[in-house]
């Protein structure tokens, strides 16, 4: 009997945990149709969208950089001593300038963005909603997802790739600073690798998954806001969460991606070769 | 801008129909059927977490009720579309509890606000600000202010500038005048009073400060937590005038009315007895203390 009722209960407590899952993705769902639809209809006010853009941009680039310079430079100072004892130092460069931009560059700045402006975006939207604001919003007339999710979702869409594409140059910097200031790699060749083995594809791959990795980061980081508990530790919770969730969506992005892309790849390929 | 009203004058221009809301498995209103009348101040009181803000929020359409109606101007508000919500919030002011002001923009942007996002000039909402804030007594350098650099009064004022903005045909207010000192509770509550002698206007004021309601109140409506009440008390407690609020014969609307809580504390008095004191001779610090209370 008791064995029966420890199934009975722990098969409620799945049912309700799978309930409130599954209406939370359908709130997420719902919120980003929401703001897609805004999107597409009316454009978003110029006095909410340059602050955004401002931060989210001009005030990323600095740490953008130094981010990108540092991998580029871990990656030297790792890939450089394996090359070297198999007598292929001078394609260093290729290998890191590759890694840089294709994977580490997009994803490791895409999750420094969501550390920067994800928790940010989602700690000052709760704060708004514990504070009334967002109420006060609809109250004067304003849907709040037009005034502050839109302009949010446009500049991470489209400034996220452009301050990758800065993480990629700091990137490429790092690296050839070891491997040719401190390594001592003849510079000519070291560059002539990289050019032979990046492709145009790389780089277009390399900024198209920023795009995507932007679009989760934003949407995240509002619908956690939106939806954030009363309080400090309601407010908190959100910028966590928001960070946590961006973080493993960009993951699993760059995963789905990565395959989507390699298979278009192919497939454009065998065409040309038709 | 604002739509023409769609029913009679005599009709409620609020109408409350069998409301329920519940939070979860948290029951907060309960068979709420009331109507407000235009032009009247109704101040709706009692105990915090009774679900007076609740009823606001239903008013302009921010929550939707469980089960009931909640009418306004003969609409029902959970059956608008956004568009139409948006038009008929636009008849209502809303003064919220800390004034929700937006923390990026100053005290003048704050105030054009709903004016520039609703299609009113630049010159005419220039003009609008500064009447508005000559009317709850704030002008000059204020306009350039940021909330931060406010303080409670002023931000309070700032708020209800704000929702007179839009000339409301109703104003909501929610504790206005809870956490100031009492002369700006006073100025509040005279503000609340003057925003309808510039023009006709229908006021709900949420507060359990008995000096805002003698201050302001047509007609008083008193709620009642639903956790001390059983299933078939009704929750309003008190609805009527300010002349029978403070006759009424009622324990629970007395013992609100004149802030005493002894009848309370008597009646449940495991919840409010204090646990014995742990001797201070057992705790060095408080012994310390209390020698020093006594020097």
């Amino acid at each position: 009997m008791v064995a029966r009722a420890d199934i009975l209960s722990w098969l409620r407590a799945a049912g309700v945990a799978a309930g409130d899952s599954l209406q939370a993705m359908g709130d997420f769902t719902s919120f980003n149709g929401r703001a897609f639809a805004w999107l597409f209809t009316r454009r978003p006010q110029t006095q909410a969208l340059v602050p955004v853009a401002f931060s989210i941009g001009y005030q990323s680039v600095f740490v953008i950089i130094l981010t990108g310079f540092f991998i580029g430079m871990v990656l030297a100072v790792q890939s450089y001593q394996q090359f070297q004892k198999l007598g292929f130092s001078t394609w260093t460069g290729s290998v890191i300038n590759m890694s840089v931009v294709r994977e580490l560059g997009p994803v490791l700045a895409a999750t420094m963005l969501a550390g920067r402006i994800g928790s940010a975006m989602a700690a000052e939207l709760a704060t708004m909603r514990v504070n009334e604001q967002i109420d006060a919003l609809s109250c004067l007339g304003v849907d709040p997802i037009h005034y502050l999710v839109v302009p949010r979702l446009l500049a991470c869409v489209f400034l996220i790739p452009l301050l990758t594409a800065f993480a990629d140059v700091a990137g490429v910097a790092g690296g050839s600073l070891i491997c040719v200031q401190i390594y001592g790699i003849e510079p000519h060749y070291y560059w002539q690798h990289s050019r032979d083995l990046i492709k145009s594809w790389d780089l277009f791959t390399g900024l198209l998954k920023p795009v995507f990795f932007g679009g989760a980061i934003a949407m995240i980081a509002c619908h956690r806001g939106f939806r954030s508990r009363a309080g400090a530790s309601g407010v908190g919770r959100a910028a966590t969460e928001a960070f946590v969730f961006s973080f493993v969506a960009i993951l699993a992005l760059d995963f789905f991606l990565a395959l989507f892309l390699q298979s278009a790849h192919d497939r454009w390929n065998a065409l040309r070769l038709m | 801008m604002a739509p023409e009203p769609t029913t009679t004058p005599d009709a409620p221009l609020v109408q409350f129909d069998h409301v329920n809301v519940e939070f979860g498995t948290h029951h907060v209103l309960r068979g709420i059927t009331l109507g407000v009348k235009r032009g009247q101040n109704l101040v709706v009181i009692g105990e915090s977490g009774c679900g007076k803000t609740v009823m606001l929020k239903l008013i302009v359409g921010l929550l939707r009720p469980t089960s009931g109606r909640v009418l306004f101007d003969g609409k029902v508000l959970a059956e608008l579309n956004d568009r139409e919500l948006t038009r008929q919030r636009l008849r209502i002011g809303f003064l919220f509890q800390g004034a929700a002001l937006f923390d990026s923009l100053n005290v003048f942007d704050n105030v054009a606000f709903g004016m520039r996002a609703n299609g009113v000039g630049e010159t005419e909402a220039s003009e609008r600000v500064r009447q508005r804030l000559r009317e709850v007594g704030l002008v000059g350098s204020v306009e350039t202010k940021m909330p931060a650099e406010l303080s409670g009064g002023m931000r309070k004022r700032v708020g209800l500038a704000r929702a007179l903005a839009l000339n409301p045909e109703i104003m909501l207010y929610d504790e206005p005048t809870t956490g100031l000192d009492p002369i700006m509770s006073d100025v509040i509550n005279e503000l609340v009073l003057r925003a309808r002698t510039r023009q006709p206007m229908t006021s709900v004021v949420v507060t359990h400060d008995m000096k805002t309601v003698r201050r302001v109140a047509d007609r008083v409506i008193m709620l009642y937590p639903l956790t001390r009440l059983n299933e078939t008390e009704p929750q309003v407690l008190f609805d009527g005038s300010l002349a029978d609020l403070e006759c009424c014969a009622d324990p629970r609307v007395k013992a609100f009315v004149e802030g005493d809580a002894r009848g309370r504390m008597e009646a449940n008095g495991d919840e409010f007895r204090a646990e014995p004191a742990a001797s201070t001779q057992e705790i060095p610090g408080l012994r310390d203390l209390s020698l020093f209370r006594q020097a």
